[in-house]
């Protein structure tokens, strides 16, 4: 079964981070340990880091673009994964490891096939 | 006796002979399935310019055991500036036994307990199967590095498990075949996932799966549960042509065409669940042939032996505790005496907590609801059973009975 993660952060955390804390470099170690061990267990599908929300743009029909993300809030998606796994119950198990680590929320969805 | 002529599709059946043979006389699993491998796709670029050898299976096991050797030295050479020194294994490349079969041997191999089910199924298609990892990744819609990184990370884990190269000892027997029909199940079953889209140049792991149970049931021939297993895929893969229409929608069983369906694959189906019911009591792969036989015996829908059906779900749901198991025998019961007594076996396993996450309960239901004349409700649960799906094709068949629930045939 394949899932995608969406990490979630607050926005005034991301454009406050202080990128020499001990948190925010422990987090980078988190990220790098698990996408080994993931990548290691062939259940990592992809993961990327995404660009800060203020350089999105949003399409809509009739070719209409706007500057800024899809929707205006303070949680601003950061990260997304990929992963091909057993079930539910370990993409809930991996979200909840980010979750713990990072801080960040973690959506879970099934990705559909067939 | 010299080997049979060898055609590119027959190349593969030879894999599980050649990497056995090789096991059996040097160890190292891992390394010779490399071998293996490199010898394939040495056989893949020389046979079409050069000719097919004489003989194949000779020829393979020559030229992957040289490149084993040179992989063991390559190995040792690292090993011996690291720590201990051994000798390097001596090329041997006569004496091979002709009749020692070792696919048997290698199937439980691949299917070891240690594994996970995803590390199983892309082993044994590759170490049995003889695919390659782009093959394999490509007909399990999975990147090929993961499925490169699982088969090393299994053949490690089949390593540290310290499995050696011989059959299951007679006390555990019944219990590792369980899983080697299991991962073959599996591998059959992912064959009807993701069949939209471009399937050109992409192995058929439906019909692969039917291949690597024909080998294991030449080689246990008496077990129903095999000859079971057998039965229920090509009665259930006869149905392949009829059973998804215009754009891939998918058709009901009781919709499907069924001048479409394959004769042979169910004479044969057929034949081999007779003999499987015969063998002993009957087992779970064994009973669900039977459904299929029976299904596939009815000329049209309304010709269908429901009470037949509904007695074999009955002896079904003695041998497994399934709640899937049950839904199945509601709409069994549904079609004997009527939707109510249908929807009265449902609610005993509506709240199962195994059932939880699946669509299947509100399909059911949706389905026994319209039988019964009660469309505004069918819709209702056809619409929630198809937010619970994955699977595309199957939501887009729910979503048009939300539309149409009088469409469901009664």
């Amino acid at each position: 079964m394949k899932y995608l993660l969406l990490a979630y952060t607050s926005l005034a955390e991301w454009d406050t981070v202080d990128v020499t804390s001990e948190e925010f470099l422990a987090s980078c170690a988190f990220y790098a340990d698990l996408i080994k061990e993931l990548t290691d267990s062939g259940e990592l599908l992809g993961t990327e880091g995404l660009g800060h929300p203020a350089l999105s743009h949003t399409v809509r029909r009739g070719s209409l673009v706007s500057e800024g993300p899809f929707a205006e809030t303070g949680e601003v998606l950061a990260s997304f994964a990929v992963l091909d796994c057993d079930g539910q119950d370990r993409a809930l198990a991996v979200a909840a490891r980010i979750a713990d680590a990072v801080g960040d929320t973690v959506e879970v969805r099934p990705i559909m096939h067939g | 006796m010299a080997d049979p002529p060898v055609t590119a599709e027959h190349l593969r059946d030879l894999v599980p002979q050649v990497l056995g043979a090789l096991v059996r006389r040097y160890g190292h699993f891992d390394t010779c399935e490399d071998a293996v491998q490199e010898a394939l796709l040495a056989a893949a670029t020389q046979w079409p310019a050069q000719g097919v050898p004489e003989e194949p299976r000779t020829w393979l096991i020559r030229v992957a055991s040289r490149r084993l050797v040179d992989l063991l030295r390559s190995e040792q050479a690292r090993t011996r500036r690291e720590a201990a020194w051994q000798p390097p294994v001596p090329p041997a490349v006569s004496g091979w036994s002709r009749d020692q079969d070792d696919s048997l041997t290698l199937l439980f191999l691949c299917c070891h307990p240690a594994l996970s089910a995803p590390a199983q199924l892309a082993l044994t298609l590759r170490a049995v199967g003889g695919l390659s990892t782009a093959e394999i990744g490509r007909a399990l819609l999975t990147p090929e590095p993961t499925v490169a990184q699982r088969i090393s990370r299994a053949k490690a884990k089949v390593r540290e498990a310290g499995a050696t190269f011989r059959l299951p000892a007679p006390e555990e027997f019944d219990e590792r075949l369980d899983v080697v029909l299991a991962v073959l199940y599996l591998i059959f079953t992912e064959g009807y996932v993701g069949t939209t889209g471009d399937t050109l140049d992409r192995v058929e792991l439906s019909a692969e799966a039917i291949r690597l149970t024909r080998l294991l049931h030449a080689r246990l021939p008496g077990r129903g549960d095999v000859g079971g297993l057998l039965a229920l895929m090509l009665l259930t893969h006869a149905r392949r042509d009829a059973r998804t229409g215009p754009g891939g929608a998918l058709v009901p069983l009781d919709e499907q065409d069924r001048t479409r369906w394959d004769r042979a694959a169910i004479a044969e189906g057929v034949t081999l669940v007779t003999a499987a019911l015969r063998a002993g009591p009957p087992g779970f792969y064994q009973l669900q042939a039977a459904i299929a036989a029976v299904h596939a015996e009815a000329p049209r829908a309304r010709d269908t032996d429901w009470p037949q059906i509904l007695a074999l779900y009955r002896l079904l749901g003695a041998v497994t505790d399934s709640p899937v198991v049950t839904l199945n025998r509601a709409v069994a019961e549904a079609m004997v005496h009527g939707p109510a007594a249908g929807l009265a076996v449902l609610d005993t396993v509506a709240g199962d907590p195994r059932l939880a996450r699946s669509h299947r309960p509100a399909a059911v239901r949706a389905h026994l609801l319209a039988m019964s004349g009660a469309h505004v409700e069918a819709a209702r649960w056809f619409r929630a059973a198809a937010r619970l799906t994955t699977n595309r094709s199957e939501q887009r068949f729910l979503l048009s009975r939300a539309v149409d629930p009088a469409a469901t045939p009664r």
